[in-house]
């Protein structure tokens, strides 16, 4: 699974960004860059659903990808999908049915994901009338939430709901993927296996363990998400949890000087930060605010010249443009017109099929 | 009046029915507002000592212990059994974590805490407000294995414990020499400590060391010992990434749970290993040190060493987690003569070599101030350990006062004669502690006696074949079969799923 979502980013990426470029995304880098890159080259679906990617194992899957041809490296050492990698993507089961969504839930997620485990292994030790087991989540909060559910249960039957709910979900889903899940669970006495112990088992790398119990966890999330109903038990992990638009809070607060009519210059002072950052708070929120309106930045007619040349050359390769609009026009008003231009295509995120 | 009444609280909050060796004595000399020294065996149960008195008395107890996972796991422990008002503060917990439990210190009875979290401003003027009624020094030979190099703040506890109002102190260890003894009742300006000295020699293991040519020999024979006897067992590494290779090496040459455990592992998967081998699940842990100190599961067999620790206390420490049922056990160290550069290489890594003295001083007259300890690593190539080292030196020697540095001719000569002196004071001392360890390895007399010598005068009769010299062979010992209850066979998905959530007699 890991080979296809870097083969995927790389696709869609086509030469433009370093392997680094594309780790910073997959792990979830917040800076402005990376979050631009997400959205320009659609790609906010695997946006942080890896958070603890280190990025030597990047480098080597990446080498690993070279070597069985499905990549090659351009002359800016850029990784290229190649026809062999095409056609393995093409194979993959990635193209089909793929429920990341990590740039609107991967932080829900990991929530989602440590509530759930503790309940189950909550709920079925209470079952048990063992209350001395070991909580597998030591987060104090998720433990926290576990204790005030507990005392105003509203589930009559939490045990078998519980059940029930994870049985059907996880029919829906391949079989490798049930497999991992299950295997992973702690709950009922039985102590969940290692990452290490599973790819050892069904012979996987850790990452293709790790990714493939994500992608579980985003399909429950999601399929819990769109009917509460259906899963009241699932539901509960959901409590409280926000719908936050991604945005890093120091292009937040640079947006809040914006709105009380500061230059950027002015802001520049205030902030003490250099201009280049100040801009790409700005390209921030272009990338993320439809209702963003680049307009101070940059004349209309700019504007127009800038997307043609966009849609001419079909690269957002930003060296290219400015070169191929004479570089009458600077790299900050390149990005931001290339920013506010993606709100122009429709966003194309899949919902779960209902298949359970 | 005082014995029946320890009897009852014991049974009442801790459901036991007799103080095992030591306990009821060293328990009863805390409680009269006595210093304590207690040297109990491993496995004993020095934290009864502690958990006890911290609920007979009025304030509070604070624990300071060398280990965040064992203060964590001491903590789990405790509230699963129901001891709620204990606290374990350690620089893992965020901002938020941290100052809530500060905010409400004084409600906890019992506090685990590192050495290095004493000295945080904050949670120093937090502990000024409590009233503590015992303090604890849980694996007290640290204070001198470690204090003296990387971890200096082990040398400050006596005025911690002047801050927090003098009270009781009580010691406590498995490994201390009587030197060590020594040392720690003078680190802790307690030099009238009452002792409890308890012979701390393990009746029911066995020791053998084997000598082999090439590392591959060493896993050859391990894979025979495992596959011979499918037992609960550890296997100890020098390095994280032997540990995981070994294991992945047995996991495919054997039909046995193997799985390693390091400190470098991601939080969960380190309690899931934990618990897999507490619970049977797991027959095999290859581990570095990370994993031992207060590992308590009962019935380990056998520890195996791939290499060797640098000093007796650690070996003693690591094969302390075998037999903790009073059942036989066996200790096996497998040595080639290239595993003595690996602690060689160790020792290096914990203490500066003298050049750096000078190059520090060089450093010092070109500065007024010292920088943040990363930086200092940087700027002079040391490592952590090695710079903890000089900067506690510097301190003692009052060559820097609150990071400022006080230029003074006459001073620093002397601090520098000082810090030489010091040094090759620790070299001595560790490289003391490697013969010792090696020349253990090599010894040819009976081994239990050889071990223990430095601790104590002889020991009681071994309940197992004693030794590779007294005739103990491990191929023919007798080290119990354990029952296969804890293998789990694996089933598919959903059969798993049923059986975590306790549905198969409904469905089947
Ligand atoms: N009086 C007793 N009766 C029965 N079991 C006891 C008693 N005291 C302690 N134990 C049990 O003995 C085990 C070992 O205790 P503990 O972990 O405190 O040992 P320790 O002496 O600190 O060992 P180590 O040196 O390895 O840290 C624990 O499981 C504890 O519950
Ligand atoms: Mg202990
Ligand atoms: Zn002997």
């Amino acid at each position: 699974m890991f080979a296809a979502i870097l083969l995927d980013c790389i696709q869609s990426i086509h030469g433009e960004r370093s392997i680094s470029g594309i780790h910073n995304l997959i792990q979830g880098k917040k800076s402005s860059q990376t979050l631009q890159d997400a959205r320009l080259y659609k790609l906010e679906r695997y946006f942080g659903i890896y958070p603890s990617l280190s990025k030597l194992n990047a480098h080597k899957a990446a080498e690993s990808l070279e070597r069985r041809n499905f990549i090659r490296f351009n002359q800016e050492n850029h990784p290229v999908l190649a026809d062999e990698g095409e056609k393995y993507l093409e194979d993959s089961f990635m193209k089909d049915v793929n429920f990341f969504s990590g740039m609107e839930h991967h932080r829900n997620i990991i929530l989602f994901e440590k509530r759930l485990r503790l309940l189950i292994q909550t709920v079925t030790h209470s079952e048990l009338k063992d209350f001395s087991f070991l909580p597998i989540v030591e987060d104090p909060s998720v433990q926290a939430w576990m204790k005030r559910l507990y005392r105003n249960n509203v589930i009559s039957d939490l045990l078998t709901s519980l059940y029930e709910e994870l049985n059907s979900l996880l029919s829906a889903l391949s079989h490798l993927e049930a497999e991992l899940f299950t295997r992973r669970l702690t709950g009922g006495g039985l102590i969940g296996e290692t990452r290490e112990q599973l790819a050892h088992d069904y012979h996987l790398s850790v990452e293709d363990v790790d990714l493939l119990i994500k992608h579980a966890l985003f399909y429950m999330y999601r399929t819990t998400l769109s009917r509460q109903e259906n899963y009241p038990a699932l539901a509960l992990c959901l409590e409280g949890m926000a719908n936050e638009k991604l945005i890093t809070s120091s292009a937040r607060q640079t947006l809040q000087w914006l709105n009380r009519g500061l230059s950027l210059e002015d802001i520049v002072k205030k902030r003490r930060l250099k201009l280049s950052t100040i801009q790409d708070h700005v390209v921030e929120a272009a990338l993320i605010d439809p209702s963003f309106d680049i307009g101070s930045f940059i004349s209309k007619e700019g504007q127009k010249d800038i997307l043609t040349t966009l849609e001419t050359l079909n690269t957002n390769k930003l060296k290219k443009l400015f070169e191929a609009l004479d570089h009458n026009y600077n790299y900050f008003e390149i990005r931001l017109v290339v920013a506010s231009s993606k709100h122009t295509f429709k966003e194309d995120r899949h919902a779960p099929s209902s298949t359970s | 009046m005082l014995r029946p009444r320890l009897h009852e609280q014991l049974n009442n909050h801790f459901g036991f029915s007799e103080f095992r060796e030591g306990q009821k004595e060293i328990i009863e000399d805390v409680l009269q507002g006595q210093d304590v020294l207690g040297i109990l065996p491993t496995g004993v149960g020095k934290s009864l000592c502690y958990q006890l008195p911290s609920l007979l008395t009025h304030g509070t107890t604070l624990v300071v212990s060398p280990l965040i996972s064992l203060m964590v796991d001491q903590v789990k422990q405790l509230k699963a059994k129901g001891y709620k008002s204990v606290i374990a503060l350690n620089s893992f917990m965020d901002y938020r974590e941290r100052t809530a439990a500060l905010n409400q210190l004084n409600n906890y009875r019992l506090i685990y805490v590192s050495p290095e979290m004493l000295q945080n401003p904050k949670i120093e003027k937090v502990l000024h407000t409590l009233d503590v009624s015992l303090f604890v020094i849980d694996e007290a030979h640290c204070i001198s294995q470690w204090g003296h190099e990387f971890r200096t703040d082990y040398l400050k506890m006596d005025q911690v414990i002047e801050k927090v109002g003098n009270p009781p102190v009580l010691a406590l260890s498995a490994t201390a020499a009587p030197d060590v003894q020594k040392d720690i009742k003078k680190q802790l300006g307690r030099t009238n400590m009452i002792d409890h000295i308890y012979p701390m020699d393990k009746p029911n293991i066995s020791f053998a060391v084997e000598f082999h040519e090439h590392q591959d020999d060493k896993k050859a024979r391990i894979r025979h010992m495992l596959a011979a006897q499918r037992l609960p067992t550890m296997i100890y590494f020098s390095s994280r990434q032997s540990a995981e290779l070994v294991a992945e090496e047995l996991n495919i040459a054997l039909d046995q749970r193997v799985a390693f455990y390091h400190g470098g592992m991601e939080q969960m998967d380190r309690l899931l290993v934990q618990q897999q081998f507490m619970k049977d699940q797991l027959d095999v842990i290859c581990c570095t040190s990370a994993f031992g100190m207060g590992v308590d599961k009962p019935n380990i067999r056998r520890v195996i060493h791939y290499h060797f620790p640098t000093q007796v206390e650690s070996y003693i420490q690591e094969i302390g987690r075998a037999g903790r049922d009073g059942k036989p056990c066996a200790s096996i160290v497998l040595y080639t003569p290239h595993d003595q550069l690996l602690p060689k290489m160790l020792m290096e890594r914990e203490l500066p070599e003298e050049a750096a003295i000078e190059r520090l001083f060089a450093w010092l007259t070109n500065h007024s101030a010292l920088l943040p300890d990363e930086e200092m690593h940087e700027q002079l190539q040391l490592s952590e350990s090695q710079w903890n080292f000089l900067k506690y030196q510097l301190e003692e020697t009052q060559v820097i006062f609150q990071n400022t540095i006080m230029f003074d001719v006459e001073l620093w000569s002397k601090a520098k004669m000082q810090i030489r002196t010091n040094l090759r004071k620790r070299w001595n001392y560790k490289n003391e502690k490697f013969h010792q360890m090696r020349d253990w390895l090599y010894f040819t007399g009976c081994r239990r006696l050889k071990l223990y010598e430095p601790f104590q005068e002889g020991v009681r009769d071994a309940e197992v074949d004693c030794c590779d010299h007294c005739g103990f062979i491990i191929d023919d010992a007798q080290l119990m079969e354990e029952e296969a209850a804890g293998v789990i066979t694996h089933n598919s998905w959903d059969v798993r799923l049923k059986r975590i959530f306790l549905q198969e007699s409904i469905n089947e």
